[in-house]
């Protein structure tokens, strides 16, 4: 189906593609309108009764990015539940103190795993604006946001405490991280690769640099220090190490953190100009550090860049598009019942704390092995104008966070405003990423035809 | 008696199925739901000249049929006129129609002007979304009879199903400009469906 016709045509055609919540509806609360947190527990694979699940919402971005080094924050509980004989629980979280809050009615949670033996803990962000109610901090327009953005009030884990511990999210599997990129079936293209305009290369992240396996603790080998805990814990406290006492700032960042936000599925003929406009949300992973300097991901906070910032990079064909966000250590402090200074469990974590550059190109890859939906039906070839579409509420841009050590989940897309436009200057063909074509695809690429 | 029993219960089941049996018109949407906004403006188009743009994929949201029977370009700006329309399965084809400088009759390959315009196709599921190849292609053929810049934010396609009248509203944008079209602003709102 692909062609090297080589017809240069005038500059005229352009397909933008734009990834929002769309109109914010009032209507959309009629659904899934309370946040849940639901999942399995399971060891080896095999269901995990009485399993208990604790979690705490954090402060919010910007009280943590605020707070000088040795701030304390007490992390307030918002739910907790047993699992059932088949792993399953399901918990509502409930009373967020108002310093919880981020600006588009989200909150950060860290839920806290454990069979009694070892202890899983995630970090996860939800839309939680219909449980606010009238709110000094969130206003009406930001809870309607919020509303429009569906994907937010769930969050369904997969959890397994035995030897191969690991944590799956349903809407935000590993394998779509950063560096994981796969050119798909047929993606073989005939096109000349073309050098990019940025003399930058990728960061070097293999899938081997994608760790799902989350920090799990045994209580039978635990190695975190120190242990200082002598207080009986009430009978309705947890295992050790499931309630947060605090989270206390540090003054240890690490800057310019990579995160690859979007990609540019096209070539020389058809230059992308990538957008993100202001206070786009997207989600960006939390790593984890244990006593023994070993990292780990732990899940991933919502992140809304703040009014005022965005901006367009045209140009694009064979790139990345990476914002690069300054990340900050916490200390958290872990125990079963906490009174005094109780630190059973210290644990470093490790936090979005603000944006160092938007938009960041860089040659991602090389142009034969990006995508090609050629195959697809749907296809369309383009020649003479300019062509604009708006993905929906749903549409997802699966990318991670190069931490270094590791590779985190990041995705965009859900509650952002993020506008692709294909700028055609020699005839292309346009394919979306199903064979219902660009238009209703959720994501589309184009080639030279 | 047992054997005129079972009758009535036969026919008072055939009366019910018959109630019951009025199913709902089938209305037209698109694969995933409700399109996100999108548009198409296209430079260098003369006065008169025929233009062609399709890959609308469209299906239903329940089995049945429907036909179109008008498409209508919302808000008209400047009276850029739609002279014709069809529809086709999309399965197999190299290509959509992208934009095509030429009449619906001329590209043919599955466009039957003389025939009604039949939608059959029901929408995937949202798991089979991703392989699902049996969406109908919208195409319209439009001209501007004047001016140098026509055209809306949006389509109305009329259809009817089951002896009823309906219009599915889409924000598909066209533009046609008889040199560079200009950037249109305004043209993100969401469409809905309006039966």
């Amino acid at each position: 189906m692909l062609s090297v016709s080589g017809r240069l045509l005038g500059v005229g055609l352009t397909v933008g593609l734009m990834m929002t919540a769309g109109v914010p509806s009032v209507q959309a609360a009629s659904t899934g309108s309370t946040a849940t947190i639901t999942g399995v527990v399971t060891a080896d694979g095999v269901p995990i009764k009485d399993g208990t699940v604790t979690v705490f919402v954090q402060p919010n971005l910007d009280a943590l990015h605020r707070a000088s080094a040795g701030t304390r924050f007490y992390p307030t509980r918002v739910a907790a539940g047993t699992t059932d004989a088949s792993g399953r629980f399901g918990v509502t979280p409930s009373g967020f103190p108002l310093n919880s809050i981020e600006a588009d009615g989200t909150a950060n949670f860290i839920a806290a795993v454990s069979d009694g033996h070892s202890t899983i803990r995630w970090s996860f962000g939800l839309d939680v604006s219909m449980q606010l109610g009238p709110s000094p901090q969130v206003s009406s327009s930001t809870a309607q946001s919020a509303l429009a953005s569906k994907m937010h009030r769930t969050i369904d884990l997969r959890i397994d405490l035995g030897k191969n511990s690991g944590v799956d999210e349903t809407d935000n599997p590993a394998v779509n991280w950063y560096g994981s990129v796969a050119a798909p079936a047929g993606a073989a293209s005939a096109e000349p690769a073309a050098a990019g305009p940025f003399g930058r290369a990728a960061p070097a992240l293999t899938p081997a640099g994608l760790i799902r396996t989350p920090a799990i603790e045994r209580t039978t080998t635990s190695s975190l220090a120190p242990t200082v805990s002598s207080v009986t814990a009430p009978a309705d406290y947890g295992p050790k190490g499931t309630t947060l006492c605090f989270t206390q700032a540090t003054s240890t960042y690490k800057y310019a953190v990579t995160e690859g936000f979007a990609s540019a599925w096209s070539w020389t003929g058809a230059k992308v100009s990538f957008t993100e406009d202001n206070s786009s949300t997207h989600t960006l992973g939390v790593a984890f550090q244990d006593s023994t300097g070993g990292w780990s991901a732990s899940g991933s906070y919502q992140w809304t860049e703040s009014s005022g910032s965005g901006g367009t990079v045209p140009g694009l064909w064979d790139n990345w598009v990476e914002n690069e966000v300054n990340y900050r250590m916490y200390n958290e402090y872990w125990s079963n019942y906490c009174l005094g200074e109780p630190t059973e469990y210290l644990t470093h974590l490790w936090q979005p704390d603000s944006t160092s550059v938007l938009l960041y190109p860089i040659l991602g890859w090389s142009h034969s092995i990006h995508p090609n939906w050629s195959g697809h039906s749907g296809c369309g070839v383009y020649s003479g104008g300019n062509m604009y579409k708006q993905s929906g509420t749903d549409t997802t841009q699966s990318a991670g966070v190069g931490f270094g050590p590791i590779s985190l989940s990041a995705q965009a897309g859900w509650n952002s405003n993020i506008k692709e436009d294909f700028i055609f200057t020699q005839s292309s063909q346009l394919c979306g990423s199903t064979n219902s074509g660009w238009v209703s695809s959720p994501e589309a690429e184009a080639h030279q035809y | 008696m047992p054997m005129r029993r079972l009758v009535e219960v036969c026919v008072l089941a055939v009366l019910l199925a018959g109630c019951s049996g009025q199913e709902k018109s089938p209305k037209l949407s698109m694969p995933g739901g409700p399109m996100p906004p999108a548009y198409l403006t296209i430079n260098d188009v003369a006065n008169n000249q025929p233009l062609s743009f399709g890959d609308i994929v469209l299906c239903l949201d329940s089995p049945g049929t429907v036909v179109v029977t008008n498409v209508a370009i919302r808000d008209n700006q400047g009276g850029l006129h739609v002279d014709a329309f069809a529809v086709r399965p999309i399965a197999g084809l190299a290509n959509a129609v992208g934009d095509e400088k030429q009449t619906l009759a001329s590209i043919g390959n599955g466009f039957d002007l003389s025939r009604p315009q039949s939608i059959s196709a029901v929408c995937p599921p949202e798991d089979e979304l991703q392989t699902w190849n049996g969406g109908i292609e919208l195409a319209v053929q439009v001209s501007r009879p004047s001016g140098d810049v026509a055209g809306g934010p949006g389509l109305d396609i009329t259809y009817q199903a089951k002896g009823l009248t309906a219009t599915y509203s889409i924000p598909f944008g066209i533009l046609t400009c008889a040199a560079t079209c200009p950037t249109p602003s305004g043209w993100v709102s969401g469409g809905s469906a309006s039966p």
